[in-house]
């Protein structure tokens, strides 16, 4: 009989590499609870960060919706008492605004092709300004001083004015804007000339549009007219030429409501009895008393509303508790909203893939973070068992058997691990985000989308970092002769 | 140094004319060695082995720590591979087997008790007597069952489901040895399984080594500094600077028991 026949050993199925791998780990509780920490720290980081970028730029975008939405009503209050500076009017007519173009057809009597011309002139303007506006700085104010383009193009209709601007521009060698010195000069003596009087044209048109709803309400102030708007105030507008149909009635009435109680207050604020009164009872020294300071003071816990409303109505202001109470907290929304919206429009679009370069580098650090941390914590396992793996072999695993214990035993890890560190992670992210942002912290479908998908991605990243991490060197353990790995300790 | 390998290989040879020439040949290495390192750090483990184990036998392999005895243990045992010459069990030579054969090999023809006992910590008595069997594609059932009896064999049957911390070093390598004969194997490699153990345990454990020889006609190959040993074995082998110093059978070791005892007190 021979010792060694031609048969080969079993490999044993999954199922049991993975009784092994629970069973092992179970015994291991508190080691293998470290790996699991560590992995569970590392997704969590990754979550924290992924979610705390979405929600940043959700709360930012709407932030700056909002911002927007109001500065557009604050504007219409605006229209409907001036006509549009020339800049408004140019940006416009630059950008194809189809409303405002309407607008500006009816008041200023613009043909189509007409309309075309002053848009491209437009067009040109704005193009000739970006380039003025990228020369550097000392350039810039030897050429237009602190001019903008407009001044700057009234200014040139002056053949002298014109003369001196082309010395300069050769003294600097500096390029002209546009297509050349002989380009910009039309745009100078012909096109603008045309445009300029097209602008007065939509001026007067305008002028005449407002004149006509005064006539049309008489007595009334446009502001009131606004708060409460009368059952055919719409159709007035559309008549004079306003794009009535674009107007939300409501929201504009409550804006305008709000902005109206600001004002009666701020004009109370500056009455001597109510100044020194408030001073007093706020316990602020003799600084200018800002409504917002007021605002503040209403909103925190040493307020007084009542009282406030009292002060108000010695002086011939009537504004109820409150109604002093919500402006406090509209207004103090709308300071915050400022504050977090910024300068820079956030881009609509917000994914885990589109977030901004910075925190791309954080992302990336909190991988390389868990690549080391998960890396360590693997091989310290694999290694503290060279024993075990040698006494399997000798007891007949095959290398396989052991690898697949090994990366059972990681991907165990890495999704418990990464279920508590998607856990920690979120609750740390909205924690962070209420902090920040309080209130104002959004959440739009989109966003809840797209944080589903950060945690998803950081369950698989979780496992695979484990999985990675412990292949090395469970492979290299397998791979030993068990004598071999019995010597290492 | 050539030659002192020739010489033990010839008194190796010689050994067993004495004692049967009927009995067939189970392991034999030739010109054996192993060299641990490179260059000028490199330690020369077995300098060219020449031994036989023929089957059934009970021999022990003695000598003092640092003399090889270890390496010549895990070499014949197939755990790690020689540095030069062959060794062949059952006239197969293990060099030639692949990874898949080599597990066959150790998971049903050898059975190993190491001096640590090396269990694997987070089984029970009775898992740990297993495991082989799960490798050797025993259903569950049947080896719980086979493991049950095995560990009556060696005694520890009422302990089947405490852990190794849970017992007592005599208790592991007892659950050691049952693990080791799980699934029958033709040979048994104890590398000191007494030295971890006080000298009454050690006895008995030498005891079940014997009666598993014994009754089962498995060969047992043991290595030790236990001069009990001496008293059940076969064969002595005596290994000493990586090289055969002499082998005798027991009738032989008998008449000079006192030089020995003399020896090593």
């Amino acid at each position: 009989m021979k010792l060694i026949e031609a048969k080969k050993q079993i490999n044993l199925g999954p199922a049991r590499a993975l009784q092994l791998a629970l069973s092992g780990m179970l015994y291991r509780f508190f080691r293998s609870g470290i790996t699991v920490a560590i992995l569970c720290l590392a997704v969590a980081f990754l979550v924290h960060t992924l979610m705390h970028g979405l929600l940043t730029h959700a709360t930012e975008f709407s932030a700056f919706r909002e911002i927007r939405e109001q500065r557009e009503l604050g504007a219409l209050v605006g229209r409907m008492s001036r006509p549009d500076s020339p800049g408004m009017v140019l940006d416009s007519l630059a950008e194809d605004r189809s409303t405002r173009l309407d607008e500006y057809r009816t008041w200023g009597r613009l043909e189509d092709d007409e309309l075309a011309q002053v848009g491209e002139t437009a067009k040109r303007i704005l193009q000739a300004e970006s380039y003025l506006e990228s020369l550097p700085d000392d350039n810039r104010a030897i050429l237009m001083g602190d001019a903008d383009i407009l001044t700057l193009l009234r200014r040139f209709q002056q053949r002298a004015q014109y003369e001196l601007y082309l010395e300069r521009v050769e003294q600097l060698a500096l390029r002209h804007p546009l297509d050349g010195e002989a380009d910009f000069r039309r745009l100078v003596q012909v096109e603008w000339p045309r445009l300029s009087e097209v602008l007065e044209r939509i001026r007067e048109g305008q002028n005449r549009a407002i004149e006509n709803i005064r006539e049309a309400y008489p007595g009334i102030g446009i502001r009131q007219l606004l708060i409460e708007p009368p059952d055919n105030f719409a159709e007035v507008l559309e008549q004079v030429g306003f794009a009535a149909q674009e107007i939300d009635f409501g929201r504009l009435s409550e804006f305008a409501a709000w902005a109206e109680d600001r004002q009666r207050l701020e004009a109370a604020l500056t009455e001597r009895m109510v100044h020194t009164a408030l001073l007093r009872r706020m316990n602020v020294g003799s600084e200018d008393l800002s409504s917002i300071a007021v605002f503040n003071w209403l909103a925190s816990r040493r307020g007084d509303p009542q009282w406030l409303s009292g002060l108000l109505s010695q002086s011939g202001v009537e504004i109820a508790p409150e109604r002093l109470d919500g402006l406090a907290d509209y207004f103090i929304r709308s300071d915050r909203l400022q504050e977090v919206a910024g300068v820079e429009p956030p881009t609509e679009e917000a994914g885990i893939f589109s977030l901004e370069g910075r925190l791309r580098w954080l992302i990336l650090l909190a991988f390389c973070v868990c690549i080391v941390g998960v890396a360590n914590a693997m091989l310290m396992s694999v290694t503290e068992r060279f024993t075990e793996i040698a006494t399997m072999k000798c007891l007949g695993a095959l290398d396989g058997f052991v690898m697949m214990m090994f990366v059972f035993e990681a991907a165990i890890q890495g999704f418990i691990g990464g279920l508590v560190g998607i856990a920690l992670g979120t609750l740390l992210a909205f924690a962070r985000g209420f902090v920040e942002y309080g209130t104002l912290l959004t959440l739009t479908p989109q966003i809840v989308a797209q944080i589903a998908l950060a945690a998803l991605l950081s369950l698989v990243v979780g496992i695979l970092l484990a999985v990675l991490a412990a292949v090395g060197p469970s492979l290299v353990a397998a791979r030993l002769a068990p004598m071999e790995a019995m010597r290492v300790e | 140094m050539e030659q002192t390998a020739n010489q033990s290989a010839t008194r190796t040879e010689s050994a067993p004319a004495d004692q049967g020439r009927d009995r067939a040949v189970i392991i034999r290495t030739l010109d054996l060695a192993k060299i641990y390192g490179e260059g000028e750090t490199a330690t020369h483990a077995l300098q060219g082995v020449n031994s036989i184990v023929y089957r059934g036998e009970l021999i022990a392999i003695m000598g003092p720590s640092g003399s090889g005895k270890s390496t010549f243990f895990n070499m014949v045992g197939a755990l790690d591979s020689p540095s030069k010459g062959r060794i062949l069990i059952d006239e197969v030579d293990v060099a030639q087997l692949s990874a898949v054969e080599l597990a066959f090999l150790r998971c049903r023809k050898i059975g190993y008790i190491f001096q640590s006992f090396n269990l694997i910590r987070y089984m029970t008595a009775l898992e740990n007597v297993t495991v082989p069997m799960s490798f050797a594609g025993v259903s569950p059932e049947e080896a719980r069952r086979r493991g049950m009896e095995l560990l009556d064999l060696v005694g520890i049957a009422d302990r089947w489901d405490h852990r190794p911390i849970e017992m007592s070093g005599g208790q592991q390598q007892r659950v050691a040895i049952a693990r080791a004969m799980c699934n029958l194997p033709q040979i048994l490699l104890a590398d000191e399984p007494t030295a971890n153990l006080d000298l009454a345990t050690g006895e008995s454990i030498l005891a079940t080594l014997q009666r598993i020889n014994q009754e089962r006609g498995v060969t047992v190959i043991c290595s030790t500094h236990d001069h009990r040993l001496l008293k059940m074995c076969d064969r002595i082998m005596w290994i000493r600077d990586g090289m055969v110093e002499r082998v005798e059978s027991r009738e032989n070791i008998k008449i000079k028991v006192g030089t020995i005892g003399g020896e090593q007190a």
